[in-house]
């Protein structure tokens, strides 16, 4: 067996939340933490799926943590999960804490009742949604927007970790078309360039494995 | 055979970038980092690259993990967390030895039968020996060396490559 290892840089683990790098212009991470102490301790990331809201509230996380902050991270699946959130906001201690909390909008309507316990309790509070509610009141932090640029400097940073993608490039009219045909979802154009990656590198391996062979 | 370095992209990744970058290596006793079931793993890694009395604590295990495009798993055959901040005081093992200039380690384990690696193309199936160092500052560095349980030939794309 050949000890041939392909590591393809667009995998889960590498472009899971936390993984790849937060990349804005605009506003720092510690700067957002500053903007989020200014409206209250409260307020929404919005944006559509695969847009980066997990990303950025992960590295929010982080950022909180190491400022010393008591930060609990929650990730809805179900409105069953209203329970572990009551849960959070009703036993923290509100000072020197932080509650991030992704996928927001699974809850529905629960969520406004959550959103009234928070501010009853004073508790500092990040959510992530899709869409802001109708009956929200807490301030836009991010409004996430995927765009081509931003795409195109991930797929490079994602790219040089790998070390067999110096053999495999994309161009940028490709990746363009990428993210234009999965309608912005920075996830799956990821999981569109996974296969295109794995046909390349196997396609060099097989290149390779039959120019040794005699004829 | 000698690995070098693989670093993990973690979220403390920009951080531990800005110190001095460490350098892992890792000696298996088999040269083709080839191995079956039931057999005997034994590695030696040297962390070089940064100062040994930065570091406070190193992780050492032996793991294997999907990688794709889905939900991840792991498996944990060997794990040993050794607090270097305590073994200041001479009382240091003979698995882990820290000199001036580095920090070098041993590590034993008998590896199961299951599950082997495989070179999938939606999934993939990898063994490792994973080192992980915590520095005092808080940070840390993880670095991954790969081997083989088994031989289960890579998927090829062959059939589609011909036409």
């Amino acid at each position: 067996m050949s000890t041939l290892v392909i590591q393809n840089p667009f995998s889960t683990r590498f472009i899971r939340p936390g993984a790849i790098p937060w990349l804005s212009t605009d506003a720092s991470l510690n700067s957002l933490l500053l903007r989020l102490c200014s409206v209250d301790n409260r307020a929404l990331i919005c944006g559509p799926h695969g847009s980066g809201k997990s990303t950025i509230l992960s590295h929010l996380v982080s950022t909180a943590q190491r400022q010393g902050l008591n930060v609990h991270y929650l990730r809805i699946s179900s409105w069953l999960d209203v329970i572990g959130v009551i849960r959070v906001f009703a036993t923290i201690r509100p000072k020197k804490s932080l509650v991030a909390i992704d996928s927001w909008e699974l809850l529905g309507f629960l969520g406004w009742f959550l959103c009234q316990l928070a501010d009853f309790r004073g508790v500092g509070v990040i959510l992530t949604v899709h869409e802001i509610p109708w009956w929200n009141r807490w301030p836009v932090l991010l409004h996430m927007e995927a765009d081509a640029k931003t795409f195109q400097q991930l797929v490079h940073e994602l790219m040089t970790k790998s070390s067999r993608s110096e053999n495999i490039k994309f161009s940028r009219a490709m990746l363009h078309d990428v993210l234009q045909r999965n309608s912005g979802n920075f996830r799956e154009s990821f999981f569109e360039l996974y296969d295109h990656y794995e046909r390349q590198s196997r396609l060099k391996t097989y290149v390779d494995w039959r120019m040794k062979i005699p004829k | 055979m000698t690995t070098e370095s693989k670093q993990m992209d973690q979220n403390t990744s920009v951080s531990y970038r800005s110190q001095l970058n460490p350098q892992i290596s890792v000696t298996f006793n088999r040269e083709n980092i080839q191995y079956s079931g039931g057999d005997q793993l034994r590695a030696h890694y040297i962390v070089e690259g940064i100062d040994p009395q930065s570091i406070s604590a190193v992780e050492r295990s032996v793991v294997w993990y999907t990688e794709g495009k889905g939900e991840e798993d792991l498996g944990v055959v060997f794990f040993e967390r050794i607090q270097l901040e305590q073994r200041k005081d001479g009382s240091q093992g003979s698995s882990v030895s820290l000199s001036t200039d580095q920090l070098t380690g041993a590590l034993v384990a008998d590896l199961p039968l299951s599950p082997l690696s495989y070179e999938g193309i939606i999934v993939k199936i990898r063994w490792c020996v994973r080192i992980r160092i915590f520095f005092r500052s808080g940070r840390d560095f993880v670095s991954e060396h790969i081997f083989f349980l088994g031989s289960v030939p890579i998927v090829q794309l062959s059939a589609n490559i011909d036409k």
